[in-house]
């Protein structure tokens, strides 16, 4: 089973040139830890280059920035193919993070 | 036809048997509920007896449940094969695969909410209602079944499979699964957690208990917390005086406990293998084995050794409310002046707001003499107290203090 572990936390972490590249090399590791389950993911630019589009009904209305302002935002994401949530989770809590966010873990919709 | 038929006194025990086996074959517990019920609807209907009623439902539920999966389109070939399809009426009840182990592991699974867990145990392993559920757990009846309906879309969605857990997890898993059960016996939001509630609830709890011992059979955590629930509720009986307040376990009459409750006690703590390491659930048990000792009313409460236990529980999981509890035996073996220069070194902050901080301050404070400060605390107590038994219970000892 597909899931999607989407990482939100607070994106001035990362600011800085040492701790971006603290948090790619620790995403390096992750990658080769868990490669045989990855099979996907990417590290989204910043809340701030966001644009959402908002459609209520036929009117579309585009929003610059992010679809909810919060202090933690969606940040990137891996998508994994486990046999469990069980597998999942465990994969889960080694996602590096440079200081509190959460992973919140979707099971992806199968193709049967 | 011969008269209704009571398919719940027939199938009884079987019932648990037949929907875990149902929810591990179709990944669903929602389901194999649903099948489960229109088989018992069927079966209520036949003129003849089959030979074996919970065969007969279990046949007839996997058709069932089948047809709707078609009807639905999410036949998933690898799961449902032609030969699985195809079968023919079953008649033994042995037949039927063992998956009981796998359900409980499911409804309990950790990435559930706790009390949603609880519900779903309460409702899945033990069979009650919604109704007796939000009895008994003092939620309402929509909000038990608006959980129920979200704990089961999680399992049929969530990819939490019905298979015994890998080595990996299976020590958080089974955690898990006895932390449900505790609070499923002490309901949620209880202060006196290991004082049970609902009687009917309780005797369900048990049996839960019971069952898992039967399919855990050597598993230590499994056996305590089973030896421990069973001292509890074999107290039942003399909680309570005849005005309804609380009587405080050094003062119960053990006459009045269930000898056969405290007998099954005793046999699940004497399967423990001495090997194991102590943990905090067998420490507890330990616990509960000495209170229980006492034979008759005049026997002396075993303080010495409730406040050994609770040094030992403390080296293993220091927290504020061991140490509460540590601090009542320690007034008892070595006098109020130990036990109050103890008291002040709790961290108030997170205790405030518990009944039992307040009531064992009133007691320190009335034992050393400052009897107006030990009615205040008693007040606070009360006030946060929800226990009707245990409210009347502080009530009389505040007016003692007269």
């Amino acid at each position: 089973m597909k899931y999607a572990l989407l990482i939100h936390e607070d994106h001035s972490h990362y600011q800085d040139e040492e701790s971006w590249q603290d948090i790619i090399r620790r995403h390096n590791e992750f990658g080769q830890k868990h490669g045989s389950a990855i099979v996907g993911g990417e590290g989204l630019n910043g809340p701030e280059t966001a644009t959402t589009l908002r459609r209520n009904g036929a009117e579309t209305m585009v929003h610059d920035g992010p679809f909810a302002e919060a202090r933690e935002q969606l940040g990137g994401f891996y998508l994994v193919d486990v046999p469990s949530l069980d597998e999942a989770m465990s994969i889960a809590k080694d996602i590096p993070l440079a200081g509190e966010g959460s992973i919140e873990i979707r099971p992806c919709i199968g193709e049967d | 036809m011969a008269g209704p038929v009571d398919l719940a006194a027939i199938v009884g025990g079987k019932r648990l048997r037949i929907v875990a086996a149902l929810s591990a074959r179709f990944g669903n517990l929602d389901l194999a509920e649903d099948a489960f019920s229109e088989a018992c609807a069927r079966g209520a209907a036949l003129t003849e007896a089959p030979r074996d009623w919970a065969a007969w439902l279990y046949t007839a539920a996997s058709r069932i449940a089948l047809d709707e999966l078609r009807h639905t389109k999410v036949v998933r070939e690898h799961r449902l094969g032609a030969a699985e399809t195809e079968e023919g009426e079953m008649g033994e009840t042995e037949l039927i695969p063992d998956r009981r182990l796998a359900l409980i592991f499911a409804c309990c699974h950790p990435a559930i909410d706790i009390v949603s867990r609880v519900t779903l145990a309460l409702s899945t392993i033990c069979g009650f209602t919604a109704e007796q559920v939000a009895r008994a757990s003092l939620l309402s009846p929509a909000a038990v079944s608006q959980r129920l309906v979200r704990a089961k879309r999680k399992l049929a969605g969530g990819g939490i499979v019905f298979e015994i857990p890998d080595p990996r997890f299976y020590g958080e898993r089974l955690e898990a699964v006895l932390t449900t059960l505790e609070i499923a016996y002490s309901r949620p939001h209880s202060s006196s957690a290991t004082e049970g509630s609902d009687p009917l609830l309780a005797r369900q709890v048990l049996e839960f208990a019971r069952l898992l011992i039967e399919l855990l059979p050597d598993e230590a955590e499994v056996l305590a917390l089973a030896a421990t629930l069973h001292f509890s509720e074999a107290r039942r009986g003399a909680r309570t005086d005849a005005d309804g307040a609380m009587i405080p376990l050094a003062e119960q009459d053990p006459g009045l406990w269930d000898g056969e409750l405290l007998n099954a006690a005793r046999h699940c703590r004497s399967r423990i293998g001495l090997d194991n390491e102590l943990t905090p659930r067998l420490i507890q048990l330990e616990l509960q084995h000495a209170w229980c000792a006492r034979k008759t009313a005049e026997d002396a409460p075993p303080w010495p050794r409730i406040l050994q236990l609770y040094d030992r529980l403390l080296e293993l999981d220091d927290n504020a409310f061991a140490r509460l509890n540590r601090i009542v035996a320690l007034e008892r073996v070595e006098g109020a002046a130990s036990a109050w220069a103890e008291f002040e070194t709790l961290p108030a902050g997170q205790l405030e707001n518990v009944p039992a901080y307040h009531a064992v301050k009133a007691d320190l404070l009335a034992s050393r003499g400052k009897l107006a400060a030990a009615r205040a605390a008693y007040d606070a107590a009360i006030t946060l107290q929800e226990s009707d038994a245990e409210i009347r219970w502080l009530t009389a000892k505040r007016n003692e203090l007269a």
